[in-house]
């Protein structure tokens, strides 16, 4: 055989290539003391895998092979560098909670206090998955069905084209494992909903839930002036008439009207400029102070 | 008769009613049901006798918290109990106050009549409305004026276009667009405090609610607003301009289209309509920045061209300066000029030394506040181009501009914007003046008619002046010349002699219209007075500034103002007493007005002496030197002031001869006549005038006076025409109600004074009443007052030029007559005591004699009193509320039966509602004094039904706790609680009330010292005010006998002194008879 060899001629190497700045996975020591979030699938991932495909994907996890790994809504998009020249594409696909699962988990974490207030500091009570079980709901909050086929949880596929799961796969649920344990919340993610959306949701409908309605105007200052009520209880011999404040408020000059004031203040509108807001609204003001003089005028 | 009650619950308008006739007869219930609720079929037919159909009511129910009270019944100790009647009800059925009752909160339901949101506002504003005039079907209940006052802010949120379109998520998760007010700001924030602070219990406590203020408040502006704002939307086909979208999909269609049309629903996705929730919470938000960011503000300055006088400044170079305030000292101001320029150490001290860091920061707060309000004024942007911006330079145009339109807008924003001192004022706009010349005298009708020698008088309000017009720019005059020559400028704001005045192009044009069609000439005054107030005069949109008179017009209009204006009358030689000062110029200014044939109104308060004013009047007439022989006077009075009206007559004038026209054997026909001819004054009732309203129309009277004259009510009744129609020369109307705030009595007071003056009552409501009571229109207020000010003289004892003619103590006596019913139980009593006392001797003897004395001391008071009709049923006989309660047996509907509540029925309790009405009228607070529990709990009932206030009750059987809560009550002083009764014994020593500026001795108490010792309570230090004092005493009988002795001090009136009344049981029968028996006066009876 000639000494030669052709440089140009494509081998693959020993060792996958080099990637700088790639996701390490940090343990040294395999992969204990991974929190509850993060080890069942992890585990459920290494339990499907050969030993050979463990052990190459644990040594791609720890030298930084994960190019990228973009969460989405219930899909994780992941590129992990092999021996190829270029990385591989990787799409793991998660079982989304139904809207009406969503609704009732959401209904079930607003109940209590604790959930809205971890997961606003970016933690997950463990009783979480307690409560989604509870539920009845088929889809458990952590994924343990990992696999290749129609309705496993999640459904991870592989440019490489090999038997799932493969190296690279393993390599970036090592990866995602120690995202997991650092951002619990993001499991909500991966069942279809974002986190902020989450936070939002619980916020509104514990609003719902304390004061009757959610609304997008301000509660005015007088309305928190609790100085200002006094106990029903404390009342009973003064019941029926109005307080002394009344006659203040009668006696109050009213101020001049200024035409639009509040339009005039309020400027553009929340539609982005999409209908001729300021315009249509002015004609309202008016017809409408044309209306209410006559309401004032008709007696 | 139905007392109505409103709730809201649920976007729902509850209306019920508590049923007088019910509340009477029915027994106690223990079902959660109000046992005296009026079904809702009664309740639509009373509203909708007045209000008409009313189509979209449905009946309903709503479960309230009502306050319920528990009696022990009886010796068992059963205790009962039952839903406490409103304060309302309880009024008018008689109900004393029980202060000491055990209340407890209670589920209750009530059948409502239930309304939505649209129909409610306007039946509120409707029943508002009508207040004046109550209907016989229903009364409201007190807390509906504050349903009132609530419908009216919504109302104005809309008016004055202070609504916003928000979104709302519903409890169901369900989004909705909603109208509604804009309360943030500080004015709307302020008047939402009040109604806040002032909500009633019963209109929050909705059982199953936590009986808070606000989401019962929030829910109804909310509803109301929004239904006005889509009704009216709905109306127009607002919903057309979303045409053509998909609402189902696109969100801000979705958005307008839950804004505009019926159907207030967000039909987009979830999520989106989160978005749209999330976008208009942005948006809205910055209407709110003002008061949520802290730190400093923005302000402007508009600061004026250096000019000349003589220059006009129409092409001048204004400069609008920004700066920094801190809003909370707001007088310290970092100016723009000086943040951006860099400290460099030359400047000395002072504002400058503000170290460069800070600097800095402000100078970033300046621009982001300069960004925040280009918004509002998109000009200032180019003044943001500058890297250091600290002003603006407008011409003239646009800093008028500037000030007229963008500043109440900037203002409203949390800006600051200080404008030249001479902005907005009204003498800096073109207006117009009325001159009248008129001669020193008044033509007279003797001048105008030849030969009526007798009292010639002035013609009133038809006399001729002459007049004409004079425009003003400011305060300088200006001539049709120079105001064309200025309209040719065409400039908004024009320097005229070194002043800068607001001069609309538009009120130029007027003002040369105005002064072409209006050359003067001559007119009657009243027409001159309405014209000169802008009522029925230009036409055009001239403001009229006011009005400049000479001679006879000109001490009209100043009035008692100025002293130089009339000639001040001295006191007339024949009265007999001392007039001070200040009734000195009241006799002064009545003799003016009378002699220029013109009618008065005096109101002053109450203590300050009308009735002395007017009988000087009478003398002073009398007084001119070869004068002609006066006519009659005729006085029209309540029956219950008669008798005082003679003492003082006798009193001060007795040269003048007093007819009493009154009484079942009063003249009549040619008999009456030729007695009038023979009496200086004739006396008599309001009631005799309708009655007697023939023969009272035969005469010419020199005058007719109406004392009490807040009688005559508006609408006119028999009594107003036949007071009308008499045939007088003058009128004059005395008063002590502040008649000035209370228009529907001014208007009936003043079209008595001065017919016509004030046009037709119908013309008037419109023109003053209803702006000035529901839109609080502040100028039509002024323009009317100015307009009555001629003929009104109302001074308060608080008024400097009478505080110190006044000393600190007032005593006057009212001699108050019985009513037919007294007298007939007086005679009774005495004829049966003088008749026992004949025949027996010892303590038997002065038994019957103290029993008797007791005994007309009741019937003086009130014949319920003396005849024990005090309460309900199942207390008849016993104290009304015994302090150990278990004994007591109190009726659930505990009331006192109606007749022993009729004021008429005892001159004395007639004159204290009267009396106690001007009190309250004028906002001072009273002590009323009385020996006798019981005519206590009489008097407290009574006045709760005439007068509609809750009096304080302290009598032996109040608590020590419980005193203290009513002194303390009382003496906050806040209005709500303007009379308080005591018992003489409990309440006359020790106690400090000097909230109280009237202390009323309902009946006597022999020892002056005991009474003082009573008056003290007001009369002490800490009493700030002069404090009158008024001793009820019955004419003719053995109260005004006494009354005499002790003021003559008569060897008698030592044994009555400190002896209590056991010195009576001493005199002989002789004696006994003679201090006893009833002197007729012949101002007995009823009216």
């Amino acid at each position: 055989m000639t000494q030669w060899q052709e440089p140009n001629t494509p081998r693959p190497p020993e060792n996958p290539r080099r990637v700088i700045g790639g996701y390490k996975f940090k343990r040294k020591q395999g992969i204990e003391d991974l929190p509850w979030t993060a080890e069942p699938l992890l585990r459920a991932v290494l339990e499907a895998a050969d030993a050979e495909t463990r052990e190459e994907g644990y040594s791609y996890a720890l030298s930084g092979q994960t190019v990228t790994m973009l969460p989405f809504d219930a899909r994780i998009a992941a590129s992990v560098q092999g021996r190829s020249s270029r990385p591989y594409q990787l799409e793991i696909t998660f079982t989304p909670w139904t809207p009406e699962e969503w609704d009732k988990i959401i209904a079930a974490l607003c109940g209590e206090a604790i959930f809205a207030a971890r997961f606003l500091i970016g933690e997950m009570p463990a009783s979480t998955a307690t409560v989604v079980a509870d539920l009845g709901i088929r889809t458990p909050l952590v994924p343990i069905k990992p696999g290749a086929k129609g309705n496993c949880d999640p459904l991870m596929k592989c440019s490489c084209g090999a038997t799932q799961p493969c190296k690279h796969v393993v390599a970036m649920m090592h990866i995602l494992a120690e995202r997991l344990e650092e951002e619990p919340l993001l499991l909500l993610q991966l069942r279809g909903m974002p986190v902020a959306r989450v936070l939002e949701r619980i916020h509104e409908k514990r609003t719902l839930a304390t004061r009757g309605a959610n609304q997008a105007h301000p509660t005015p200052q007088a309305a928190n002036d609790h100085a200002l009520v006094t106990p029903l209880e404390t009342m009973l011999h003064d019941f029926w008439r109005p307080g002394r404040r009344l006659h203040d408020l009668e006696s109050r000059p009213v101020p001049t009207h200024t035409p639009h004031a509040l339009l005039r203040r309020l400027g553009a509108s929340p539609l982005g400029g999409r209908f001729p807001l300021v315009g249509l609204l002015a004609t309202i003001y008016d017809i409408a102070r044309e209306r209410g003089t006559a309401l004032r005028d008709r007696v | 008769m139905l007392v109505v009650h409103a709730n809201w619950s649920d976007e729902t308008l509850h209306l019920w009613a508590e049923s007088l006739s019910c509340a009477v007869t029915l027994e106690s219930v223990t079902a959660p049901m109000h046992p005296f609720v009026a079904s809702p079929r009664d309740l639509r037919g009373a509203l909708e006798s007045v209000f008409g159909s009313l189509d979209g009511a449905m009946d309903g129910h709503l479960d309230l918290l009502l306050p319920h009270f528990h009696a022990t019944l009886d010796r068992l100790d059963s205790t009962r109990s039952s839903t406490l009647p409103s304060s309302r009800l309880a009024g008018l059925m008689g109900r004393p106050t029980l202060d000491e009752e055990s209340l407890t909160l209670e589920p209750t339901r009530v059948a409502t009549l239930a309304l939505a949101p649209g129909a409610a506002l306007q039946l509120l504003l409707a029943m508002r409305a009508c207040e004046e005039s109550p209907a016989d079907e229903f009364v409201v209940a007190h807390s509906m004026h504050w349903w009132f006052a609530l419908a009216q802010f919504a109302l104005d949120s809309v008016i004055d276009q202070r609504v916003i379109p928000t979104v709302l998520q519903r409890r169901d998760g369900t989004f909705a667009g909603q109208w509604r007010p804009w309360l943030n700001d500080p004015d709307a924030n302020t008047q939402l405090a009040d109604l806040l602070a002032s909500m009633p219990a019963a209109a929050r406590a909705i059982d199953g609610s936590d009986g808070q203020p606000w989401p019962i408040v929030d829910s109804f502006l909310g509803a109301t607003v929004d239904s006005i704002v889509r009704s009216t939307l709905v109306g127009e086909n607002f919903d057309e301009s979303i045409e053509g979208f998909d609402t189902s999909v696109d969100a801000h269609a979705a958005w307008l289209s839950g804004l505009l049309s019926a159907n207030d629903s967000i039909t987009v996705a979830r999520r989106t309509s989160f978005d749209v929730l999330r976008d208009t919470r942005g948006w809205l938000s910055v209407l709110d920045e003002a008061r949520v960011t802290t730190g400093m503000r923005l302000r402007f300055e508009v600061r004026e061209p250096d000019l000349d006088a003589a220059e006009d400044g129409i092409d001048a170079q204004w400069h609008v300066g920004f700066g920094l305030v801190d809003p909370d000292a707001p007088d310290t101001v970092f100016d723009a000029q000086m943040l951006f320029d860099r400290p460099t150490g030359k400047r000395k001290g002072g504002a400058a030394s503000i170290a460069g860091g800070r600097n800095d920061e402000l100078a970033e707060m300046l621009l982001k506040e300069l960004a925040r309000a280009s918004r509002i004024w998109p000009q200032l942007d180019e003044a943001l181009e500058d890297e250091a911006p600290s002003g603006i330079d407008l011409d003239t145009r646009q800093v008028y501009q500037f000030m007229r339109d963008l500043r109440p807008i900037l203002l409203e924003a949390g800006f600051f914007v200080e404008v030249p001192e001479w902005w907005g004022e009204s003498a800096s706009r073109i207006n117009a003046n009325l001159l009248i010349d008129s001669p020193d005298a008044p033509p007279t009708s003797a001048e105008s008619d030849g030969n009526r020698g007798a009292g010639s008088l002035g013609l009133g309000l038809q006399s001729l002046v002459g007049y004409r017009w004079q425009v003003a720019l400011g305060t300088q005059n200006v001539s049709i010349e120079m105001l064309e020559k200025l309209s040719q400028k065409g400039s908004p704001l024009v320097r005229v002699g070194g002043r800068w005045v607001d001069l609309r192009p538009e009120d130029i044009e007027s003002a040369l219209k105005f002064l072409r069609s209006h050359p003067g000439g001559t007119m009657t005054l009243v027409e001159a007075m309405r014209m000169a107030h802008g009522i029925d005069g230009p036409p055009e949109a001239l403001p009229v500034s006011g009005v400049q008179a000479t001679g006879w017009v000109k001490q009209l209009l100043s009035g008692t103002d100025s002293s130089e204006a009339f000639q001040m009358a001295g006191p007339p030689a024949t009265f007999q007493g001392t007039l001070r000062p200040y009734q000195l110029s009241g006799l002064s200014w009545l003799a003016f007005l009378d002699r220029l044939g013109l009618g008065a109104c005096l109101a002053d308060d109450m203590g300050l002496g009308k009735t002395i004013q007017l009988i000087a009047l009478l003398q002073h007439e009398r007084t001119k030197i070869g004068a002609a022989k006066i006519g009659p006077s005729l006085l029209v009075t309540p029956m219950s002031v008669m008798g005082n009206w003679k003492r003082e007559l006798a009193r001060f004038a007795p040269e003048l001869t007093v007819m009493i026209h009154h009484g079942l054997d009063r003249a009549a026909g040619e008999r009456f006549a030729s007695l009038v001819s023979d009496h200086d004054v004739v006396l008599t009732t309001y009631s005799i005038v309708v009655r007697d309203k023939e023969v009272l129309q035969s005469i010419q009277w020199r005058r007719v006076v109406l004392d009490e004259a807040q009688y005559i009510k508006n609408p006119p009744t028999k009594q107003t025409v036949a007071i009308r129609s008499l045939n007088t020369q003058s009128r004059i109307a005395l008063t002590g109600t502040p008649v000035e705030n209370r228009l529907a009595e001014l208007w009936s007071i003043l079209e008595f004074c001065c017919p016509g003056y004030l046009g037709t009552n119908q013309d008037f409501r419109r023109r003053f009443a209803g702006p000035i009571e529901r839109n609080r229109d502040r100028k039509t207020a002024d323009r009317l007052r100015a307009l009555v000010r001629p003929f009104i003289l109302r001074r308060l004892k608080t008024d400097p030029k009478v505080i110190n003619d006044l000393p600190p103590l007032i005593e006057s006596r009212q001699h108050i007559a019985l009513t037919d019913e007294q007298v007939k139980l007086y005679d009774e009593v005495v004829a049966e005591m003088l008749n026992k006392v004949d025949h027996s001797d010892g303590i038997r003897r002065r038994g019957l004699v103290l029993s008797a004395l007791v005994k007309l001391k009741q019937i003086c008071n009130h014949p319920a009193h003396y005849l024990g009709e005090a309460i309900g049923t199942a207390t008849r006989g016993t104290e009304l509320v015994d302090d150990s309660e278990s004994d007591s047996a109190v009726s659930p509907l505990l009331s006192i039966q109606q007749s022993s509540l009729t004021p008429s029925r005892s001159g004395k309790t007639q004159r204290l509602i009267e009396m106690l009405g001007e009190v309250v009228a004028a906002g001072d607070c009273a002590l009323v004094f009385t020996q006798y529990r019981q005519m206590g709990h009489l008097l407290d009932a009574m006045i709760r039904q005439s007068l509609d206030v809750e009096p304080l009750f302290l009598h032996g059987g109040t608590s020590q706790q419980k005193r203290d809560a009513l002194v303390e009550r009382f003496q906050k002083g806040d209005g709500t609680t303007p009379i308080f009764i005591l018992s003489l014994k409990a309440g006359g020593v020790g106690l400090n009330l000097t909230a109280a500026n009237h202390v009323f001795h309902f009946d006597r108490w022999w020892n002056p010292a005991v009474e003082n010792q009573a008056t003290d309570r007001a009369f002490r230090i800490g009493q700030t005010r002069t404090v009158n004092v008024h001793k009820y005493i019955c004419t003719g009988s053995l109260e005004e006998r006494i009354d005499q002795m002790i003021e003559q001090k008569t060897e008698l009136a030592t044994h009555v002194i400190g002896a209590g009344d056991a010195w009576l049981t001493e005199l002989s029968t002789n004696q006994l008879r003679d201090l006893i028996t009833l002197r007729k006066t012949g101002l007995e009876g009823s009216e």
